[in-house]
């Protein structure tokens, strides 16, 4: 072929436009607006742990890695997680990498993060996430490398590769005043307004911006309906949400036995229906839990009323709860008035998310509603509910016979099966799960949610006009 | 077949379906979302119906597109407002003027007329719905109803099934049949795929890259080489999607990954069984042909190529905007040129165009499938990850002209009488979404087969082949 023919038929080319109503790859730009119904997150991520703040964080702060929709594990800030032996994990970070404030991410970032969550000022009931660590997390060193951890493990723990993607432990810089990570978006000039972050190792989302409005549900339903927003979260789902999200975030009630009594949980069975505690003042989408892990990880057991203690109780007690999430005041509420017919007197004590668990890890209470984000795999999330029921201890003896399990199945059901035989022996009664609502208008393609059940908004792109 | 008797089908489908009409439940998201074209267009069309309260018995009259279209629409939208209880009823007229007075005759209280066909890629519906009750005091004047009216309008993507139930054209003259085939798997979605040979046996090799590796496959589809990406660094402003691309030209690979900071160029040891680097590379091979190459830029963070291309003569070409391909054919009557912008419409150089609502997007490919020296363009779907996604072979516009200055440009876009593209195959591609479409010349003496790259919902890659066979 000749060149310069080529060349001048090239530069003349005809153009022929076709109509953009479609398309076989994502649309890049436009401004997503999403309407959240509740308040903006806590900086910290094992506080923002309710599906909704864990969403809105993980917009600019990720964890190593996250899981895919198949639970899959995708490093993010990790360019490597692998483990070629059962008692050592490697962790390589992606070069390159800084947070907003200019400072290179690093191990040491990792280490500080992660520590955090075992420290008596921030005790956190997902440090089980790091229970096969030295320390939980706590004496590791990011001395050797900058770029590269070398995770030990205490004993075989094949799940703690996917537990080191849980919102939770997303990565903070260690040092300097803001707490803002590395995620899919960065803070833009304006406020409220979050941006494309160009350097995500995944890719840059693929809308330009995103604003987020908290409301309350009809606030955000509202901005949906006026085309002010393009995404309620924290609302119902509607029809066409992405499939349905697995209900992981678990709400318990803690009781301290020597408080409330060695027959608290005969009375709370006997009188109270978790069925239609959740039907009547969990919004949807949300499950009864009869069994310790929600039915996402487990076949629920069927759950006999017995008969109320023979003695009424007539103990006086305190029932702290999240104010922060307007459904536990109502069960909180339900639960007063239940247990007030077997003469207790329980006064309610609404607490921030912050002290709440300040309340928890000091064991200052008498009962407690406590709800915790579970991971996607029944080994970890049984650490999880071990650590909220206070029972730290048991964590070395229950998790190295699963952990010893070197298929997923067995480990999965090992897990089942000791999460059914420890329940009864546990100071805390499981009430609820849920997952994160969404409703999604049409002009917004692509919604989906992660392993985790969250929205990956980076993958979600506008609809042209 | 005429409307009327399709429209009879319909009311008796109804009729046999008792289960359904008395089954009073929503269906779940998962179920809307799994449900057809049709279907989901019957909900929609049924709610809004619904949501303006109408007087039962509800008359309707539709218009179709086609004939299978406006019966299997009304066997749907029937059974939908049954479930509302609005006792729909069916009317045949030959216009929907007509239909007000049959209805009323009929004893209904209302009226909804509808049209349904598709447009643009959407399968749509409209008309209005109307009270047909007339007070009988008002004598002989016959005058509308006090009730409010409603305008009804509802438009969903159009599926398979929709497109295949409107067409009522006769089968393309000058056809040709291809028969597909799985040709090799990958761990990763394609980035991009190329064809071209490597070895100087008159056939083509067929290489593809991931984000992380490239691979060199025989034409049996055969693992000749693979490579690790990664020692290239990690591209500053990653896209989201695997994207890139591959030109190969006197048997040596020049590709570059979008997730990479570089890219390389490339020999095939085949008695090795490895490649061999020949350099790196800091700007895309976008494609090649003959002695022609054209070279580009990624647009940061996006599956995208900038606008402003290099030939690879020196001399600059800037195109209208971002694109996603660029195929280049050597045709018998002078070079021709697809290029897929990024902004879903695409170019062809000639001087006939693409007529104005025929979608190819990012895997459009010229390829010559027949063998006659002219090139046929191959397409997918145009649709996000269309299921099933489809492979289509249309006919490259006609008269084209020998060179550019004899054939200016031509906007298919305000083309007053866009001329259509004789389309001369379509099958689905099973397995998952095609992102990319290349011609190879796998087999000596015979014309180009297609290679697609399919991502298949699990992560990994597929590479299937589209050969021509004898009808």
């Amino acid at each position: 072929m000749n060149r310069a023919r080529l060349a001048a038929a090239l530069a003349a080319s005809a153009l022929f436009a076709t109509e953009a109503l479609a398309s076989s790859r994502a649309r890049y730009g436009g401004t997503l607006r999403a309407a959240v119904a509740g308040r903006p997150p806590e900086v910290d991520p094992a506080l923002a742990d309710s599906p909704w703040d864990a969403t809105i964080l993980s917009l600019t702060a990720s964890a190593a890695c996250r899981l895919d929709e198949a639970r899959r594990i995708r490093p993010v800030l990790a360019s490597e997680i692998s483990s070629q032996e059962p008692l050592k994990l490697r962790l390589a970070l992606r070069p390159g990498l800084k947070f907003d404030n200019g400072t290179a991410l690093s191990a040491k970032d990792v280490v500080a993060s992660w520590s955090r969550l075992g420290q008596p000022g921030s005790l956190s009931p997902y440090r089980a996430l790091l229970f096969p660590l030295p320390g939980e997390g706590r004496r590791l060193s990011a001395a050797g490398s900058a770029q590269n951890l070398e995770l030990p493990l205490a004993f075989p723990w094949p799940d703690l590769a996917a537990s080191l993607c849980h919102p939770s432990l997303a990565i903070q810089p260690a040092s300097g005043s803001s707490r803002r990570g590395i995620g899919p978006f960065k803070a833009s000039s304006l406020p409220g307004e979050l941006e494309a972050n160009l350097a995500f190792p995944l890719g840059r989302p693929f809308v330009d911006r995103l604003t987020v409005a908290f409301t309350d549900q009809r606030g955000a339903a509202r901005l949906l309906s006026l085309r002010q927003a393009q995404l309620a979260i924290g609302d119902a789902a509607s029809s066409n949400a992405p499939r349905p999200s697995p209900g992981l975030f678990s709400t318990y009630l803690v009781f301290q036995v020597d408080r409330a009594g060695a027959d608290f949980r005969q009375a709370f069975e006997a009188t109270i229906d978790r069925d239609d505690l959740t039907r009547f003042f969990v919004p949807a989408p949300s499950w009864p839990m009869h069994s310790l892990l929600p039915p996402a990880l487990m076949a629920q057991e069927p759950v006999s009323r017995p008969a109320p203690p023979a003695r009424p109780s007539g103990r006086s007690l305190s029932l702290m709860f999240d104010q922060s999430l307007p459904e536990q005041r109502l069960v909180a509420e339900r639960l007063q008035v239940r247990l007030h017919d077997l003469k207790y007197a329980i006064a309610l004590k609404p607490l921030s998310r912050a002290q709440l668990r300040a309340a928890w890890a000091s064991g200052n209470f008498d009962l407690m509603l406590q709800a915790v984000l579970l991971p996607p795999f029944a080994g970890p999330a049984l650490a999880i509910a071990l650590e909220v029921a206070g029972r730290h201890e048991m964590l070395a003896a229950e998790l190295p016979p699963i952990g010893a399990l070197p298929e997923d199945a067995e480990r999965q059901k090992a897990a089942v099966n000791r999460a059914r035989a420890l329940l009864p022996s546990l100071p805390l009664i499981p009430l609820y799960a849920q997952a994160v609502g969404a409703v999604v208008s049409e002009d917004l393609a692509a919604f989906a949610l992660d392993g985790q059940g969250l929205p990956a908004l980076d993958d979600a792109f506008l609809l042209p006009e | 077949m005429s409307f009327r008797r399709a429209w009879a089908a319909a009311c008796a489908a109804v009729a046999l379906g008792p289960a359904a009409l008395f089954a009073v439940r929503s269906p779940s998201a998962e179920e809307t979302e799994r449900s057809s074209a049709l279907a989901r267009l019957a909900q929609r069309i049924a709610g809004q119906v619904s949501a303006a309260s109408p007087e039962p018995p509800l008359a309707v009259h539709l218009a179709g597109e086609s004939t299978d279209l406006g019966r299997g629409f009304a066997t749907l939208l029937l059974s939908e407002l049954a479930l509302r209880k609005l006792g729909p009823t069916a009317v045949s007229a030959p216009s929907p003027e007509a239909a007000e007075a049959i209805a009323r005759e009929g004893g209904a209280r209302s009226l909804l007329r509808l049209s349904v066909g598709l447009n643009r890629g959407d399968l749509q519906a409209k008309g209005d719905l109307i009270s047909i009750w007339v007070n009988f005091w008002s004598g002989r004047a016959n005058g509308r109803s006090n009730r409010a009216a409603a305008v009804i309008f509802a438009a969903v993507e159009a599926d398979a099934q929709a497109l295949a139930m409107a067409s009522e054209l006769p089968a393309p003259t000058g056809g040709i049949k291809l028969e597909g085939a799985r040709f090799a798997d990958l761990p990763q979605w394609t980035a991009a795929i190329a064809a071209g040979d490597l070895d100087g046996d008159g056939r083509d090799e067929v290489v593809a890259i991931t984000n992380d590796e490239i691979f060199a496959f025989s034409p049996e589809g055969r693992l000749l080489a693979r490579r690790d990406l990664r020692p290239l660094g990690d591209s500053a402003t990653p896209c989201r999607e695997p994207f890139g691309a591959i030109s190969i030209q006197s048997q040596r690979i020049a590709y570059f990954s979008a997730a990479r900071r570089q890219g390389e160029i490339l020999a095939l040891d085949v008695a090795r069984g490895a490649f061999r680097s020949l350099g790196s590379l800091n700007e895309a091979p976008l494609a090649a042909q003959g002695e022609t190459q054209v070279w580009g830029s990624f647009v940061p963070g996006r599956s995208a190529f900038a606008s402003d291309l290099r030939l690879g003569s020196g001399e600059a070409w800037s195109v209208r905007g971002p694109l996603w391909t660029l195929s280049l054919f050597a045709a018998s009557k002078g070079p021709r040129s697809l290029i897929a912008f990024a902004d879903g419409t695409a170019s062809w150089f000639g001087g006939v165009g693409i007529p104005r609502g025929r979608q190819f997007r990012s895997s459009a490919a010229a390829i010559d499938i027949d063998g006659d020296g002219e090139p046929q363009i191959v397409t997918t779907s145009s649709r996000y990850r269309a299921e099933p996604d489809e492979l289509r072979v249309l006919e490259s516009p006609a008269n084209d002209g020998p060179a550019p200055a004899a054939s200016p440009a031509v906007d298919g876009g305000t083309d007053d009488v866009p001329l259509q593209l004789h389309e001369r195959w379509r099958e689905p591609i099973r397995g998952g979404w095609a992102l990319q479409v290349v011609g190879a010349h796998l087999m000596p003496g015979k014309p180009a087969q297609i290679v697609v790259g399919v991502w298949r919902p699990d992560g990994s890659g597929e590479l299937q082949i589209f050969r021509k066979v004898s009808r």
